[in-house]
């Protein structure tokens, strides 16, 4: 886990603290030790139990003692750098742990120095996350401290004082020893002030951002809220769009379908109706046909209301579907219509295919229907340049003056869109539509 | 972590297996300045019986200390945190290491211990080593003051030698007696009393001085003024003249207090130092004043236990075999001249042995019934740090008022201040 800028500063301000405390305990006993020797070279060991009110067992355990409590300590400091957010039982344990071996360094000391319980309480502070609990042990903290003071324990019980150490030595000498061991319990003192505001002044800040980021979760709570009423919305809205979209293709379908059909059998009885004179044979043979396109235009119907989906292309390929209709359409009407392909495959996705072949069929339709054109040329081919598939449907028809966009036009538009193409109406001497369709040509179409 | 626990338990576990060592402390010499030949035999010899009866245990103690380098190189083990489980403690120690907290309150061990007979003790000799309300240390010896006279003197002045329960009186009466000008050059020779201070007398009269606790005194009492006016009244017989230690040996003084340490030690073959055979000489107990007894102040050679001994149960019964074993009291009683701590053997006919094997002729010999009543009757000095130092400052103050020949009351009551702020601070 990432230490927060906050987390390092109080590590830092208890290392401090660490310092002092460890530098203090250690050089006490170590002072008390080394003056023990001192007077023992000097032979002044009576003299010196003669002045004071009790000795320590022996100063070199002290030293060796403070200094394993003070090595404990920072053991169990690092553990819980280590854990950090981790284990709060083990945290709790250490923290117990700690409390109970800087007593035993407090009172090993015989109470000359109680600072250690000072690094022990500003741990605890760090560790403590719940704020009730704060005055209590900040209640036990000042307790146990006053209590372990030296001035108080030396009115109940028999303890060394290292003030007696000091008296050992020459008076210019006890005053810097003096001087030295005030300062450093006034730096134990001011590092753990420093400590708590590192630590308190923290705890702000971690409170504030946390008030921060509630905010900014309930302005997110409430955007969620309204995206997601606008979404209902949107979703209604579409239902009805893919409700009106289907109402549409089924409309276009059965103009499609049923539309050319029956076009295409009244160019035929039509033409039944002038051959009928002449040529009985060939009104019979047309009629054949008409019966045949009929018959299909009676599956077309079939196959939209089951499927909505053209017929000829669902068995066969576009090419053979669109040569097979323009045979059907040219049986039907006696209109030539030319078909050319300069694309090797005309082999496509469903929809690319669908829209081509209806597109085609439309443009055959108005050409009988409007232009009543003796002639029709389609042309499929595929651009180098802009890697589209232009489409072109022209014929010799009367055109029209002012296109007016009816029912089969704006189809042939709204599914040239659909694919994303453009498409182009002329009438210039004839009825010409040109189509540009981005089709996604696959590597197998190449 | 679990290498060091490993090494731990391996060392307590190797601490149980070996033998137990009794550390010992111990001067070489007599407590009471008197010299001796060897102060080690009895101790040997309690040795050997303690082993024999704690196997797996051994006694250690560190010859050849001097008693006056003792209380040093004791204090040396103290601050080098190898207190000794039993050591003797001199008199001018004994109340500093009480309050030190070095030594062990007995009381609780003696409860637990159901063979220890208190009573087996001299009260007076127990007394030295109570203090603050604890018993602090048994007694290993014990030496009364006694007052020697010079029978000879005496003789020479038709004077018979001074009766159990004699008086200030007597003793006074007896010294104006004696106090003569031998050589007709005005200024007397021979003296009543060498070397008797108003602290003997204040005892002899009754004065309590301090309070048990040492926290207050009380100099301005009828018996302490009684003793220093009885003192400053034998002065004054010897017009001016300075008493010395020569006058005593060549027997031209009467009577001096003497410790009976100082007295087996003159009067007992070889140590015989043949001061006094030019005279014949006897022991008596201390006059008795006018509002006390014939009260002897009594010294004990203390031994005490440490407070940071980690075989306290041993310490105990090493100690109190020291102690309180008549045969290792005797043993003790054969060495050093001083009395035994228990009546028993110090009336016993062995201890009478001991003394009349040596017995000179000069002296008599020393009914143990009277020591022991001596003994009994005795009182101890008040077991306090500033004692010795309080007692030193009265008497210079005293002193003065001896040669300056002031109000002795409004003296008293200065002396009472300034002892008493001394000792409470």
């Amino acid at each position: 886990m990432k230490k927060t800028i906050a987390e390092k500063q109080n590590n830092l301000a208890l290392l401090l603290l660490y310092g002092v405390c460890f530098v203090t305990a250690v050089s006490a006993a170590g002072f008390i030790w080394i003056t023990t020797d001192r007077i023992l070279s000097q032979y002044e060991a009576r003299e010196f139990l003669g002045t004071i009110d009790r000795i320590p067992g022996d100063s070199f355990h002290v030293l060796l003692w403070v200094s394993a409590c003070m090595v404990f300590l920072g053991m169990s400091f690092l553990l819980r750098l280590r854990l950090k957010g981790r284990g709060e039982r083990l945290i709790f344990w250490s923290l117990l742990f700690d409390f109970i071996v800087g007593f035993c360094a407090v009172a090993v000391l015989d109470f000359n120095y109680n600072g250690i319980l000072l690094w022990v309480f500003a741990n605890i502070l760090v560790y403590v996350r719940k704020n009730r609990l704060w005055p209590i042990i900040t209640g036990v903290g000042i307790l146990s401290y006053t209590f372990t003071g030296f001035e108080l324990i030396s009115i109940r019980m028999r303890v060394f004082d290292i003030a007696d150490y000091i008296h050992v030595y020459g008076s210019s000498t006890q005053m810097y020893l003096f001087g030295v061991w005030n300062f450093l319990e006034i730096l134990t003192l001011v590092s753990f002030i420093g400590c708590c505001l590192v630590i308190i002044v923290n705890k702000e800040e971690e409170l504030e951002k946390t008030n921060e980021l509630y905010a900014q979760l309930a302005v997110a709570n409430e955007n969620l809220k309204q995206a997601n009423e606008e979404l209902s919305d949107i979703m209604e809205e579409n239902a009805k769009m893919v409700q009106v979209r289907e109402r549409n293709r089924i409309a276009r379908e059965i103009h499609d379908t049923m539309g050319h059909t029956l076009t295409g059998i009244a160019a035929g009885i039509d033409a039944c109706i002038a051959l009928s004179d002449s040529s009985p044979e060939l009104v019979k043979q047309q009629l054949r046909v008409l019966s045949e396109v009929s018959r299909k235009g009676i599956a077309d119907v079939r196959h939209s209301v089951n499927e909505l989906r053209p017929d000829a292309l669902e068995r066969l390929n576009l090419e053979t579907a669109i040569r097979q209709m323009v045979d059907n359409m040219q049986q039907v009407s006696g209109t030539e219509i030319s078909f050319s392909c300069s694309v090797p495959v005309l082999k496509f996705d469903e929809d690319e295919e669908a829209v081509i072949y209806r597109v085609i069929q439309e443009s055959i339709t108005n050409a009988l229907r409007h232009g009543h054109a003796s002639k029709i040329w389609i042309a499929i081919d595929r651009k180098e340049w802009d890697g589209k598939l232009h489409l072109s449907i022209s014929d010799n028809g009367c055109g029209c003056g002012e296109i007016k966009e009816g029912f089969g036009i704006r189809h042939i538009r709204e599914r040239i869109r659909m694919l994303n193409g453009k498409v182009s109406f002329a009438s210039d001497g004839g009825f010409r539509v040109e189509a540009e369709i981005p089709i996604r040509w696959g590597e197998e179409y190449d | 972590m679990a290498a060091l626990l490993l090494l731990f338990v391996t060392g307590l576990s190797g601490c149980g297996k070996r033998e137990v060592v009794l550390e010992f402390a111990m001067f070489n010499g007599s407590n009471w300045d008197v010299a001796i030949q060897d102060s080690y035999p009895p101790i040997d010899e309690a040795i050997r019986k303690f082993e024999q009866q704690h196997p797996g245990v051994r006694v250690h103690y560190d010859s050849g200390i001097p008693k006056s380098d003792y209380s040093e190189w004791l204090s040396r083990k103290m601050l080098e945190g190898e207190t000794p489980d039993v050591m003797m403690i001199l008199d001018s120690d004994f109340s500093r290491f009480t309050e030190l907290g070095m030594l062990e309150d007995l009381e609780e061990l003696a409860a637990k211990d159901p063979t220890f007979d208190e009573s087996v003790y001299y009260e007076t000799a127990l007394a030295a080593g109570r203090m603050q309300g604890g018993q602090y240390a048994l007694p290993m010896e014990t030496v009364p003051y006694l007052m020697f006279v010079n029978k000879t003197l005496l003789n020479q002045e038709n004077i018979p030698i001074p009766q159990e329960g004699y008086t200030f009186a007597d003793l006074y009466d007896i010294c104006r007696k004696v106090t003569k000008d031998l050589d007709g050059d005005g200024i007397p020779d021979q003296f009543g009393i060498y070397k008797y201070t108003w602290v003997e007398a204040a005892y002899a009269n009754g004065a309590e001085l301090f309070s048990e606790d040492g926290e207050s005194c009380d100099f301005t009492s009828r018996e302490l003024l009684g003793a220093i006016r009885f003192v400053k009244s034998l002065e004054e017989l010897n017009q001016n003249q300075k008493v010395t230690q020569e006058d005593f040996d060549n027997g031209r003084v009467a009577f001096m207090p003497l410790s009976f340490a100082e007295y087996r030690t003159y009067q007992t073959y070889p140590y015989k130092i043949k001061k006094y055979d030019s005279f014949q000489w006897d022991c008596i107990a201390m006059p008795k004043g006018p509002l006390g007894d014939n009260v002897s102040i009594v010294d004990s050679l203390n031994v005490g236990i440490s407070a940071r001994s980690s075989h306290k149960e041993l310490a105990w019964e090493f100690l109190k075999l020291l102690t309180s074993d008549p045969e290792i009291q005797t043993a003790v009683y054969q060495y050093d001249p001083a009395a035994s701590v228990l009546p028993a053997v110090t009336e016993s006919p062995e201890a009478s042995a001991v003394m009349s094997e040596s017995f000179q002729g000069t002296a008599p010999m020393m009914d143990g019934v009277f020591i022991s009543q001596v003994i009994r009757s005795g009182k101890v000095k008040p077991k306090f740090a500033a004692y010795q130092e309080a007692v030193q400052l009265a008497d210079g103050e005293i002193l003065r008022i001896y040669d300056e020949d002031t109000d002795l009351e409004n003296a008293m009551r200065l002396i009472q201040r300034r002892v008493q702020s001394f000792i409470q601070r």
